[in-house]
Protein backbone atom coordinates (compact mmCIF):
# COMPACT_ATOMS: atom_id res chain seq x y z
CA UNK A 1 0.00 0.00 0.00
CA UNK A 2 0.90 4.02 -0.89
CA UNK A 3 2.00 5.78 2.19
CA UNK A 4 0.13 9.08 3.09
CA UNK A 5 3.57 10.86 3.10
CA UNK A 6 4.11 9.57 -0.64
CA UNK A 7 0.62 11.26 -1.46
CA UNK A 8 1.08 14.65 -0.27
CA UNK A 9 3.84 14.85 -2.66
CA UNK A 10 2.28 12.97 -6.19
CA UNK A 11 -0.67 15.56 -7.58
CA UNK A 12 -4.38 14.26 -9.13
CA UNK A 13 -6.69 16.11 -10.62
CA UNK A 14 -9.03 18.21 -8.57
CA UNK A 15 -11.67 17.59 -10.29
CA UNK A 16 -11.94 14.21 -8.69
CA UNK A 17 -12.60 15.76 -4.93
CA UNK A 18 -15.02 18.48 -6.92
CA UNK A 19 -16.97 15.27 -8.00
CA UNK A 20 -17.20 13.65 -4.39
CA UNK A 21 -17.87 17.18 -2.97
CA UNK A 22 -20.48 18.05 -4.87
CA UNK A 23 -22.44 14.35 -4.32
CA UNK A 24 -22.09 14.36 -0.55
CA UNK A 25 -23.27 18.23 -0.21
CA UNK A 26 -26.59 17.23 -2.36
CA UNK A 27 -26.84 14.37 -0.50
CA UNK A 28 -26.18 16.38 2.96
CA UNK A 29 -29.07 18.52 1.64
CA UNK A 30 -31.34 15.90 0.95
CA UNK A 31 -31.34 14.73 4.70
CA UNK A 32 -30.54 17.85 6.98
CA UNK A 33 -31.32 21.74 7.34
CA UNK A 34 -29.27 24.04 6.10
CA UNK A 35 -27.46 24.46 9.79
CA UNK A 36 -26.85 21.06 9.99
CA UNK A 37 -25.04 20.44 6.47
CA UNK A 38 -23.20 23.49 7.02
CA UNK A 39 -21.86 22.17 10.45
CA UNK A 40 -21.17 18.92 8.73
CA UNK A 41 -19.38 20.28 5.84
CA UNK A 42 -17.07 22.63 8.10
CA UNK A 43 -16.12 19.45 10.56
CA UNK A 44 -15.65 17.41 7.33
CA UNK A 45 -12.70 19.84 6.60
CA UNK A 46 -11.54 20.10 9.95
CA UNK A 47 -11.43 16.18 9.76
CA UNK A 48 -9.11 16.57 6.44
CA UNK A 49 -6.68 18.67 7.76
CA UNK A 50 -6.42 17.07 11.39
CA UNK A 51 -5.21 14.13 9.46
CA UNK A 52 -3.19 16.27 6.71
CA UNK A 53 -1.10 17.62 9.70
CA UNK A 54 0.21 14.42 10.85
CA UNK A 55 1.70 13.71 6.94
CA UNK A 56 2.61 17.28 6.43
CA UNK A 57 3.06 20.31 8.60
CA UNK A 58 3.32 23.78 7.21
CA UNK A 59 6.72 25.36 7.83
CA UNK A 60 6.13 29.08 7.56
CA UNK A 61 6.88 31.48 11.01
CA UNK A 62 3.92 34.02 9.92
CA UNK A 63 0.28 33.65 9.31
CA UNK A 64 -0.24 35.46 5.91
CA UNK A 65 2.96 33.08 4.91
CA UNK A 66 1.03 29.94 6.68
CA UNK A 67 -2.22 30.86 4.55
CA UNK A 68 -0.32 31.27 1.54
CA UNK A 69 2.09 28.08 2.01
CA UNK A 70 -1.31 25.82 2.56
CA UNK A 71 -3.34 27.06 -0.03
CA UNK A 72 -0.86 26.56 -2.62
CA UNK A 73 0.92 23.44 -1.50
CA UNK A 74 -2.51 21.84 -0.16
CA UNK A 75 -5.26 23.14 -1.87
CA UNK A 76 -3.75 23.88 -5.07
CA UNK A 77 -4.82 27.62 -4.92
CA UNK A 78 -2.99 29.52 -7.31
CA UNK A 79 -5.21 32.73 -7.40
CA UNK A 80 -5.72 34.17 -4.68
CA UNK A 81 -5.03 37.71 -2.37
CA UNK A 82 -4.96 37.94 1.17
CA UNK A 83 -6.33 41.74 3.03
CA UNK A 84 -5.53 42.94 6.66
CA UNK A 85 -8.79 44.02 7.74
CA UNK A 86 -9.16 45.42 11.78
CA UNK A 87 -9.75 41.98 13.49
CA UNK A 88 -7.80 39.31 11.11
CA UNK A 89 -7.93 38.99 7.61
CA UNK A 90 -9.22 37.97 4.65
CA UNK A 91 -8.79 35.16 1.74
CA UNK A 92 -10.35 36.06 -1.62
CA UNK A 93 -9.70 33.13 -3.30
CA UNK A 94 -10.70 33.40 -7.35
CA UNK A 95 -9.50 29.52 -8.11
CA UNK A 96 -11.75 27.32 -5.36
CA UNK A 97 -11.08 23.83 -6.19
CA UNK A 98 -14.25 22.59 -4.98
CA UNK A 99 -16.32 25.66 -6.35
CA UNK A 100 -17.72 24.89 -10.06
CA UNK A 101 -18.45 28.87 -11.71
CA UNK A 102 -21.12 27.17 -14.26
CA UNK A 103 -23.21 25.95 -11.45
CA UNK A 104 -25.22 27.98 -8.77
CA UNK A 105 -26.18 26.01 -5.36
CA UNK A 106 -28.66 26.88 -3.00
CA UNK A 107 -28.13 26.32 0.56
CA UNK A 108 -25.13 27.04 2.57
CA UNK A 109 -21.68 28.52 1.35
CA UNK A 110 -20.94 25.76 -1.03
CA UNK A 111 -16.69 25.63 -0.03
CA UNK A 112 -17.32 25.99 3.96
CA UNK A 113 -15.18 22.96 4.04
CA UNK A 114 -12.30 24.69 2.52
CA UNK A 115 -12.47 27.50 4.70
CA UNK A 116 -12.04 24.98 7.70
CA UNK A 117 -8.93 23.52 6.11
CA UNK A 118 -7.24 26.17 6.21
CA UNK A 119 -8.18 27.32 9.27
CA UNK A 120 -7.35 23.92 11.86
CA UNK A 121 -4.33 23.68 9.56
CA UNK A 122 -3.15 27.17 10.50
CA UNK A 123 -4.58 26.32 13.94
CA UNK A 124 -2.94 23.28 14.65
CA UNK A 125 0.53 25.22 14.08
CA UNK A 126 -0.09 27.72 16.20
CA UNK A 127 -0.52 25.37 18.87
CA UNK A 128 2.63 23.67 18.01
CA UNK A 129 4.67 26.80 17.41
CA UNK A 130 3.27 29.16 19.87
CA UNK A 131 6.92 30.81 20.63
CA UNK A 132 7.01 31.87 16.88
CA UNK A 133 3.32 33.47 16.82
CA UNK A 134 1.68 36.60 18.60
CA UNK A 135 -2.10 34.61 18.17
CA UNK A 136 -3.09 31.58 19.54
CA UNK A 137 -5.78 31.26 17.35
CA UNK A 138 -7.72 32.32 13.98
CA UNK A 139 -11.52 31.92 13.93
CA UNK A 140 -12.88 31.40 10.15
CA UNK A 141 -16.38 32.44 9.03
CA UNK A 142 -17.42 31.95 5.33
CA UNK A 143 -18.37 35.65 3.43
CA UNK A 144 -19.22 34.35 0.20
CA UNK A 145 -18.62 31.29 -2.45
CA UNK A 146 -18.43 31.22 -6.38
CA UNK A 147 -20.92 28.41 -6.44
CA UNK A 148 -23.37 30.50 -4.12
CA UNK A 149 -23.34 32.70 -6.89
CA UNK A 150 -20.10 35.02 -5.58
CA UNK A 151 -17.86 35.94 -8.14
CA UNK A 152 -15.11 34.78 -5.60
CA UNK A 153 -14.97 32.18 -2.40
CA UNK A 154 -14.12 35.42 0.25
CA UNK A 155 -13.34 33.81 3.52
CA UNK A 156 -12.84 35.87 6.93
CA UNK A 157 -10.83 34.92 9.65
CA UNK A 158 -10.27 36.53 13.03
CA UNK A 159 -7.38 36.43 14.80
CA UNK A 160 -7.02 35.63 18.51
CA UNK A 161 -4.32 37.36 20.71
CA UNK A 162 -2.71 34.54 23.12
CA UNK B 1 -25.35 9.36 -36.19
CA UNK B 2 -21.81 8.80 -34.01
CA UNK B 3 -19.23 11.57 -35.75
CA UNK B 4 -16.44 8.13 -35.49
CA UNK B 5 -16.03 6.70 -38.53
CA UNK B 6 -12.56 4.39 -37.61
CA UNK B 7 -13.22 0.75 -36.88
CA UNK B 8 -10.27 0.40 -34.67
CA UNK B 9 -7.26 2.30 -33.38
CA UNK B 10 -4.08 2.27 -34.60
CA UNK B 11 -0.45 3.36 -34.47
CA UNK B 12 -1.39 7.11 -34.57
CA UNK B 13 -4.32 7.13 -32.21
CA UNK B 14 -2.13 4.93 -29.49
CA UNK B 15 0.67 8.03 -30.18
CA UNK B 16 -1.96 10.42 -29.67
CA UNK B 17 -3.02 8.39 -26.82
CA UNK B 18 0.38 8.60 -25.34
CA UNK B 19 0.95 12.16 -25.82
CA UNK B 20 -2.74 13.71 -24.76
CA UNK B 21 -3.20 12.20 -21.48
CA UNK B 22 0.07 13.87 -20.75
CA UNK B 23 -1.75 16.78 -22.07
CA UNK B 24 -4.46 16.28 -19.93
CA UNK B 25 -2.60 15.61 -16.94
CA UNK B 26 -0.53 18.47 -17.04
CA UNK B 27 -3.29 20.92 -18.04
CA UNK B 28 -5.49 19.90 -15.03
CA UNK B 29 -6.06 21.78 -11.99
CA UNK B 30 -4.30 19.56 -9.40
CA UNK B 31 -4.14 19.15 -5.77
CA UNK B 32 -2.06 16.50 -3.87
CA UNK B 33 -2.86 13.52 -3.59
CA UNK B 34 -3.33 13.20 0.08
CA UNK B 35 -6.05 15.82 -0.15
CA UNK B 36 -8.01 13.54 -2.21
CA UNK B 37 -7.15 10.53 -0.32
CA UNK B 38 -8.52 12.45 2.88
CA UNK B 39 -11.59 13.97 0.91
CA UNK B 40 -12.77 10.46 -0.10
CA UNK B 41 -12.54 8.93 3.35
CA UNK B 42 -14.59 11.85 5.04
CA UNK B 43 -17.37 11.60 1.83
CA UNK B 44 -17.32 7.90 2.81
CA UNK B 45 -18.04 8.66 6.53
CA UNK B 46 -20.47 10.81 5.82
CA UNK B 47 -22.39 8.27 3.67
CA UNK B 48 -21.92 5.63 6.44
CA UNK B 49 -23.79 7.80 8.57
CA UNK B 50 -26.72 8.08 6.15
CA UNK B 51 -26.66 4.67 4.95
CA UNK B 52 -25.54 2.70 8.13
CA UNK B 53 -22.69 1.00 7.38
CA UNK B 54 -19.86 0.66 4.66
CA UNK B 55 -21.00 -1.55 2.21
CA UNK B 56 -24.17 0.71 1.76
CA UNK B 57 -22.20 3.58 1.78
CA UNK B 58 -19.46 2.51 -1.12
CA UNK B 59 -22.61 1.33 -3.14
CA UNK B 60 -24.14 4.98 -2.62
CA UNK B 61 -20.37 6.27 -4.07
CA UNK B 62 -20.53 3.74 -7.06
CA UNK B 63 -24.02 5.14 -7.84
CA UNK B 64 -22.85 9.42 -6.84
CA UNK B 65 -19.87 8.42 -9.01
CA UNK B 66 -21.70 6.83 -11.84
CA UNK B 67 -24.90 9.32 -12.13
CA UNK B 68 -22.01 12.82 -11.60
CA UNK B 69 -19.85 11.26 -14.48
CA UNK B 70 -21.98 12.91 -17.53
CA UNK B 71 -21.54 16.58 -16.21
CA UNK B 72 -18.03 16.66 -15.00
CA UNK B 73 -16.97 14.22 -17.88
CA UNK B 74 -18.36 15.66 -21.32
CA UNK B 75 -15.14 17.96 -21.82
CA UNK B 76 -12.55 14.51 -21.43
CA UNK B 77 -14.79 12.85 -23.76
CA UNK B 78 -15.06 15.35 -26.28
CA UNK B 79 -10.87 16.32 -26.30
CA UNK B 80 -10.40 12.71 -26.21
CA UNK B 81 -12.90 11.83 -29.56
CA UNK B 82 -9.37 11.51 -31.80
CA UNK B 83 -8.55 8.34 -30.10
CA UNK B 84 -12.19 6.54 -30.72
CA UNK B 85 -13.00 4.16 -32.47
CA UNK B 86 -16.01 1.50 -32.97
CA UNK B 87 -13.69 -1.46 -31.68
CA UNK B 88 -15.41 -1.85 -27.70
CA UNK B 89 -11.93 -3.25 -27.44
CA UNK B 90 -10.22 -0.17 -27.25
CA UNK B 91 -11.89 0.75 -24.31
CA UNK B 92 -8.57 -0.55 -22.73
CA UNK B 93 -6.61 2.42 -24.36
CA UNK B 94 -9.04 5.03 -23.32
CA UNK B 95 -9.48 3.67 -19.63
CA UNK B 96 -5.18 3.61 -19.43
CA UNK B 97 -5.60 7.31 -20.80
CA UNK B 98 -8.07 8.74 -18.60
CA UNK B 99 -6.50 6.99 -15.24
CA UNK B 100 -3.22 8.75 -16.21
CA UNK B 101 -4.59 12.27 -17.27
CA UNK B 102 -7.04 12.26 -13.69
CA UNK B 103 -4.16 11.00 -11.24
CA UNK B 104 -0.83 11.06 -13.12
CA UNK B 105 -0.50 7.12 -12.98
CA UNK B 106 -0.02 4.54 -14.64
CA UNK B 107 -2.15 1.31 -14.66
CA UNK B 108 0.56 -1.35 -14.31
CA UNK B 109 -1.70 -4.03 -16.17
CA UNK B 110 -4.92 -4.02 -18.48
CA UNK B 111 -6.13 -6.09 -21.02
CA UNK B 112 -9.10 -6.77 -23.04
CA UNK B 113 -11.00 -10.17 -23.16
CA UNK B 114 -12.89 -10.74 -26.32
CA UNK B 115 -16.07 -12.99 -25.14
CA UNK B 116 -14.85 -16.75 -25.21
CA UNK B 117 -18.35 -18.29 -25.72
CA UNK B 118 -21.91 -16.57 -26.78
CA UNK B 119 -23.71 -14.63 -24.39
CA UNK B 120 -20.17 -13.64 -22.46
CA UNK B 121 -19.48 -10.08 -22.33
CA UNK B 122 -16.37 -8.52 -23.83
CA UNK B 123 -14.41 -7.64 -20.81
CA UNK B 124 -11.91 -4.93 -19.94
CA UNK B 125 -9.78 -5.96 -16.37
CA UNK B 126 -7.01 -3.55 -15.08
CA UNK B 127 -5.10 -3.48 -12.05
CA UNK B 128 -4.03 -0.98 -9.50
CA UNK B 129 -1.10 -1.41 -7.63
CA UNK B 130 -1.18 1.55 -5.52
CA UNK B 131 -4.24 3.02 -4.99
CA UNK B 132 -4.64 6.50 -3.96
CA UNK B 133 -7.92 5.96 -2.38
CA UNK B 134 -7.29 3.33 0.01
CA UNK B 135 -3.51 4.41 1.04
CA UNK B 136 -3.17 4.83 4.62
CA UNK B 137 -6.21 3.34 5.28
CA UNK B 138 -4.53 0.50 7.16
CA UNK B 139 -3.16 2.70 9.99
CA UNK B 140 -5.91 5.16 10.57
CA UNK B 141 -7.64 5.22 13.94
CA UNK B 142 -10.63 7.89 12.88
CA UNK B 143 -12.19 5.29 10.54
CA UNK B 144 -12.48 1.73 11.64
CA UNK B 145 -12.97 -0.43 7.80
CA UNK B 146 -12.75 -3.87 8.24
CA UNK B 147 -12.82 -5.86 4.77
CA UNK B 148 -15.92 -7.94 5.47
CA UNK B 149 -17.91 -4.45 6.13
CA UNK B 150 -17.01 -3.83 2.40
CA UNK B 151 -19.45 -6.60 1.02
CA UNK B 152 -19.86 -6.59 -2.77
CA UNK B 153 -17.64 -3.25 -3.18
CA UNK B 154 -14.24 -2.13 -2.78
CA UNK B 155 -13.33 0.69 -1.33
CA UNK B 156 -12.31 2.02 -5.04
CA UNK B 157 -16.14 2.19 -5.46
CA UNK B 158 -15.99 6.18 -7.43
CA UNK B 159 -13.69 4.98 -9.65
CA UNK B 160 -16.21 2.05 -10.65
CA UNK B 161 -18.82 4.61 -11.14
CA UNK B 162 -16.55 7.21 -12.86
CA UNK B 163 -15.38 4.49 -14.81
CA UNK B 164 -19.00 2.69 -15.64
CA UNK B 165 -19.88 6.70 -16.64
CA UNK B 166 -16.93 7.31 -19.03
CA UNK B 167 -17.08 3.67 -20.90
CA UNK B 168 -20.86 4.45 -21.60
CA UNK B 169 -20.81 8.02 -22.57
CA UNK B 170 -17.82 6.91 -25.02
CA UNK B 171 -19.89 4.18 -26.52
CA UNK B 172 -22.70 6.78 -26.62
CA UNK B 173 -20.57 9.43 -28.49
CA UNK B 174 -18.64 6.84 -30.85
CA UNK B 175 -21.85 4.47 -31.80
CA UNK B 176 -20.68 1.50 -29.81
CA UNK B 177 -23.47 -0.35 -29.31
CA UNK B 178 -22.40 -1.89 -25.69
CA UNK B 179 -23.90 -0.73 -22.00
CA UNK B 180 -20.65 -0.68 -19.76
CA UNK B 181 -20.63 -2.02 -15.94
CA UNK B 182 -17.34 -1.96 -14.24
CA UNK B 183 -16.86 -3.60 -11.24
CA UNK B 184 -13.72 -3.43 -8.51
CA UNK B 185 -13.16 -7.17 -8.14
CA UNK B 186 -10.01 -6.53 -5.91
CA UNK B 187 -9.06 -4.21 -3.37
CA UNK B 188 -6.15 -3.75 -1.43
CA UNK B 189 -7.92 -3.01 1.51
CA UNK B 190 -9.68 -6.62 1.27
CA UNK B 191 -5.85 -8.16 1.62
CA UNK B 192 -5.57 -8.35 -2.24
CA UNK B 193 -2.42 -7.64 -3.72
CA UNK B 194 -3.65 -4.95 -6.01
CA UNK B 195 -6.45 -3.40 -6.80
CA UNK B 196 -8.36 -4.87 -10.23
CA UNK B 197 -11.37 -3.59 -11.72
CA UNK B 198 -13.35 -5.23 -14.63
CA UNK B 199 -15.41 -3.13 -17.29
CA UNK B 200 -18.15 -5.72 -18.98
CA UNK B 201 -19.21 -4.33 -22.08
CA UNK B 202 -22.98 -6.67 -23.16
CA UNK B 203 -24.76 -5.36 -26.68
CA UNK B 204 -27.63 -2.95 -25.63
CA UNK B 205 -30.25 -5.27 -26.55
CA UNK B 206 -29.17 -7.94 -24.26
CA UNK B 207 -28.81 -5.30 -21.38
CA UNK B 208 -32.40 -4.19 -22.27
CA UNK B 209 -33.82 -7.55 -22.06
CA UNK B 210 -32.24 -7.86 -18.44
CA UNK B 211 -34.70 -7.57 -15.60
Amino acid sequence: MVSREDLHKKKGASLLIAMFYIEIFSELMKHFDVGTVEQKLRQLGENIARSYYEYYQPKESSISGLVKEIASNIGGIKKFKLTRVEDGFIVSIFDCPLCLEEIEIEGPHYCISNMAILETLVNLTLQDRPHKFRYKQIIGDIISSKSSGAEKCVYHYRLVEK
Amino acid sequence: MSPIKKEKVGLREKLLAALGKRIMYWRAKKVPQLLINLSYRETIRLLIELYGDAGSALKAMFQLARDAGPDFLNEWVESASPIFSKHVGDHALWIKSGYYGFTGDHITYIEYFPPEKEGDPHRVVWRIDKCFLCAGLDQDNTIDIKKEDLKDFGWGAAIAGIFTATTNMINEYAGIEFTCHVRETKCLLKGDPYGEFVAEFYPKEKDAEKP
